[in-house]
């Protein structure tokens, strides 16, 4: 059995009552392990505490209760074994794509030369060589996002966190980013949590996938994707095997929605 | 693509040109016909005489350059001043609870009425002069910077502090640079409003600097006198104004570009 | 047009007034009276306009048909350009103010004289034992501003003393400053008007005066009217012009009874009794005296003035003086 690279115990996070709000609870008594190199994605409805989920693996947030362990150490911060990725690309607008490469790499010190060498590395698995001295507006949305792709992957973490990545990109642009995104895990043997609201995208890229309820959000169902292709999204979903697996979450999605 | 930005554009540099023409032709030639006395609306001709005479007699080179030193001292303090205290308060939300109120009131007050304070304070040098124009210049740099750094995407910070960024990496990788187009902004209106500063100053008392001409101009009645020392403050404020957008093309060079002297 | 229009209300009040006065009627008096604008150098509570003020609170404008409007200008050249404008129908001046602002354009003149001395005088600390002017060399003196004629009087009186610009420190300092300056000492003397040396010495220092005209050719207050009026409605400025003399020579004749009168036309001022009896006795016998028709320039004074200004740059050009004032309308 693979190691455990992320995992929550029983977590829950509750946001205190302020002047504008009153409290809510964000999630409740979550418990998940993600092993080494698996893609694990998380659907559910909006609002449910998905980004909660995510903030909380980064260290960018702490749990009201329980435990959240990264590479078998407690997270108490923002720590080096983890990246993430939006669904805007965050990228400085007044530094080069490979500046922005290098972000992660300068704040850890990383000696210049060797900054430059991995990022060029990353642009150019990212299919954005000759795209280094190009400033951010200069790029499309999905070359964009393949720089935060680029830009996540460069300081070489054990787990990647992604938030919708693609949900704000055209179709086509989606099919090929995944595609992309799909072989780089695989390639570089990463481990992955995968926030989607796109059903057929969690079944397409994933080992497994999470669901997640109505807030408080809380996992209802888990669901092993046993299929092959995880490294082409574009096979696998032109398999007929697929269907029922959408059929299923589509179904478990509903029964999350009337969960009131 | 360039070929046809110089043919669109040459049409336009006519057009300007000949609104030019036709506004220096009314001016000279309006006012007589419409019977209005030279003492009231002089004539272009008029007012370019008297400019030569001021440069001959009126020692205008020197006040020219008296007020532009003041405008340029009061500009630097000013802009130095709002961007670090605007920065300030950025990141220290409590200080800025705690101080809004005041500077918001000293925002609403109308800066030029303290000129014949800082006049009496301060006595009749460039003291006075610059300090209204750096009180004046403060502000919109101040606010402009202040309004960045809070509208600043909170994502974009947690991506820096996702990567173990310090506070002062956040500040210095993050939060200076983003604000930068709004500094810019507030910059260019300052250039203009350090003009201001420095006249109403020169205006209350003392013995140099355009605003003295400019009373000197209005206590003789001598009009073109008048005109031609706010042409003189219209060449400063401009300079000034280009400058800023010159400094601003050259730091944000990332950005796409923008058409000269758009906002 | 405005000319023309303003002419025939104007003889239509005098008409009317004429007619009220025969009939013995107030009322009717009241209403035909023509409103006019007369625009002063400074703030309209100083003493030196005690004449205007006079004049209009005994009925004397009234008794000519109109109905003076005072308002402040910023200093002579202002007044003079907004008489010159149309903006008002009269204005104070000082001796210099026509000569200054005729050779660029303004058409206006003076018609009125309000006094044989000069409006500003020398005032020298008492305490820094200085007698004689002659011994201000390096002292501080304070001027109300640099584009002012008390500024010029003051170059003019430093040249006749054998002194230049750069043997004294000169600063100007605005009305309130130069009262500052006195009082705290950073100036052993000013040259100004006696409304400032009243009040520094309501500030705690006693001062002694010297008058500028045994130096320069210094001038008391005058009355401004355009080119225009005098020769379309001379009937109006001599309404103006006649009942400031009239108040002008009660001044002369009886200061005690005169700030009675004053106390009474500006009652704003009534809390300042000594300073303003002071300050109208000084205008009295310094300012307002001295003149062999009342009212009325002495051309030579005007010439000798000109010349100096010329001399120094003040003044580019020389107007000829029948363009700076007249005397028709002070007999
Ligand atoms: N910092 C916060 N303070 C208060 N409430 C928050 C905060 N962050 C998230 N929430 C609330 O927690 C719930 C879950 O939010 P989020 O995790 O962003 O949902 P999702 O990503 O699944 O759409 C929402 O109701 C949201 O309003
Ligand atoms: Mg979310």
């Amino acid at each position: 059995m693979a190691a455990v690279r992320l995992e929550f115990r029983n977590v829950t996070r509750r946001f205190a009552p302020t002047r504008r709000s009153e409290g809510v609870t964000a999630i409740e008594g979550v418990s998940i392990a993600v092993r080494d190199r698996e893609v694990v994605s998380l659907i559910g409805p909006s609002g449910c505490g998905k980004s909660t989920l995510l903030n909380l693996s980064a260290g960018l947030d702490g749990p009201s209760v329980g435990e959240v362990f990264v590479d078998g150490a407690k997270v108490t911060g923002p720590n080096s074994h983890v990246a993430f990725m939006l669904q805007k690309d965050l990228l400085l607008p007044w530094r080069t794509i490979r500046e922005n490469v290098e972000f992660g790499l300068e704040i850890r010190k990383v000696p210049a030369t060797q900054r430059r060498e991995i990022a060029l590395g990353q642009l150019k698995i990212c299919h954005l060589d000759g795209f280094e001295n190009h400033y951010p507006h200069q790029l499309s949305g999905g070359m964009r996002q393949r720089a935060a792709l680029a830009r996540t992957m460069a300081t070489d973490p054990s787990v990647v966190l992604m938030d919708e990545p693609f949900s704000a990109l055209d179709a086509q642009t989606k099919l090929v980013l995944q595609k992309d995104m799909a072989q780089t895990l695989s390639r570089l043997g990463k481990t992955c949590l995968f926030i989607t609201h796109d059903l057929a995208e969690a079944v397409a890229l994933s080992d497994r996938v999470l669901v997640m309820s109505k807030r408080p959000g809380r996992i209802i169902e888990e669901i092993a994707i046993d299929l092959p292709d995880r490294d082409d999204p574009i096979a696998r979903r032109s398999s007929e095997k697929v269907t029922p697996y959408l059929r299923r979450l589509t179904e478990l999605l509903d029964v999350a929605h009337a969960d009131v | 693509m360039s070929r046809t930005a110089t043919a669109l554009g040459q049409p336009a540099v006519l057009v300007s040109m000949l609104i030019g023409v036709i506004f220096v032709a009314a001016w000279e030639w309006l006012p007589g016909m419409l019977g209005v006395a030279r003492f009231i609306i002089p004539p272009a001709s008029a007012v370019a005489e008297e400019i030569v005479f001021m440069f001959a007699r009126e020692n205008l080179l020197y006040h020219t350059a008296v007020t532009s030193l003041s405008v340029a001292i009061g500009f630097v303090l000013g802009a130095a001043l709002g961007a670090a205290i605007g920065y300030a308060l950025a990141v220290s939300p409590t200080a800025e609870f705690a101080l809004s109120p005041y500077i918001l009131a000293l925002q609403i007050a109308p800066k030029v009425a303290f000129a014949p304070l800082f006049v009496m304070w301060f006595g009749f040098n460039l003291m006075p002069k610059i300090l209204v124009a750096t009180l004046i210049v403060f502000f919109p740099v101040m606010v402009n910077v202040l309004g960045a750094v809070r509208q600043i995407d909170r994502d974009q910070i947690n991506l820096g502090r996702a990567f173990n960024a310090t506070r002062l990496e956040l500040f210095w990788k993050i939060e200076v640079p983003a604000s930068m187009p709004a500094l810019f902004a507030g910059l260019r209106i300052a250039a203009t409003l350090a003009v201001i500063g420095v006249i109403v100053g020169e205006l209350v008392g003392g013995s140099v600097g355009l605003g003295y001409l400019l009373a000197f101009g209005q206590g003789q009645a001598n009009t073109p006198m008048v005109f031609g020392v706010i042409i003189m403050l219209t060449l400063i404020g401009l300079v000034a104004y280009l400058a800023v957008v010159v400094a601003e093309a050259r730091v944000l060079h990332y950005m796409p570009k923008r058409d000269f002297g758009a906002r | 047009m405005t000319n023309t229009i303003n002419r025939k209300t104007f003889l239509r009040g005098v008409g009317a007034a004429g007619a009220a006065f025969a009939l013995g009627r107030g009322p009717a008096l009241a209403q035909a009276r023509q409103q006019i604008t007369y625009m002063f150098a400074g703030p309209t509570v100083l003493p030196a306009f005690a004449p205007h003020m006079i004049a209009k609170h005994k009925g004397y404008f009234a008794a000519e048909g109109i109905e003076p409007r005072f308002v402040t200008g910023q200093g002579g050249a202002d007044v003079a350009t907004q008489v010159g404008a149309g903006n008002a129908e009269a204005g104070g001046g000082i001796g210099d103010t026509t000569m200054v602002v005729r050779p660029n354009g303004v058409p206006v003149r003076a018609v009125a004289l309000l006094g044989g001395g000069g409006l500003h005088q020398l005032f020298i600390r008492e305490d820094s034992g200085i007698t004689d002017p002659r011994n201000l060399r390096g002292k501080t003196i304070g001027v109300q501003s640099f584009q002012d004629t008390s500024y010029y009087a003051l170059l003019g009186t430093l040249a006749r003393l054998g002194l230049t610009r750069n043997d004294v420190t000169i600063q100007a300092a605005g009305p309130a400053g130069i009262v500052q300056l006195l009082v705290n000492g950073t100036a052993q003397a000013m040259v100004g008007v006696f409304d400032f040396a009243l009040a520094a010495e309501a500030g705690g220092v006693r001062l002694r005066r010297f008058s500028l005209r045994d130096y320069f050719p210094s001038m008391a207050q005058t009355v401004i009217v355009s080119d225009t009026s005098i020769a379309q409605r001379p009937q109006l400025v001599r309404a103006i012009v006649r009942p400031l003399l009239k108040a002008l020579g009660e001044i002369i004749a009886d200061p005690t009874k005169a700030i009675d009168d004053y106390l009474a036309a500006v009652p704003e001022n009534a809390g300042r009794r000594e300073q303003m009896a002071a300050a109208i006795r000084a205008y009295a016998q310094y300012v307002y005296a001295g003149q062999a028709q009342l009212g009325a320039f002495n051309p030579d004074e005007l010439r000798t003035l000109q010349e100096f200004y010329l001399r120094e740059g003040i003044i580019r050009r020389a107007v000829p003086l029948d363009e700076l004032y007249t005397n028709a309308f002070v007999s």
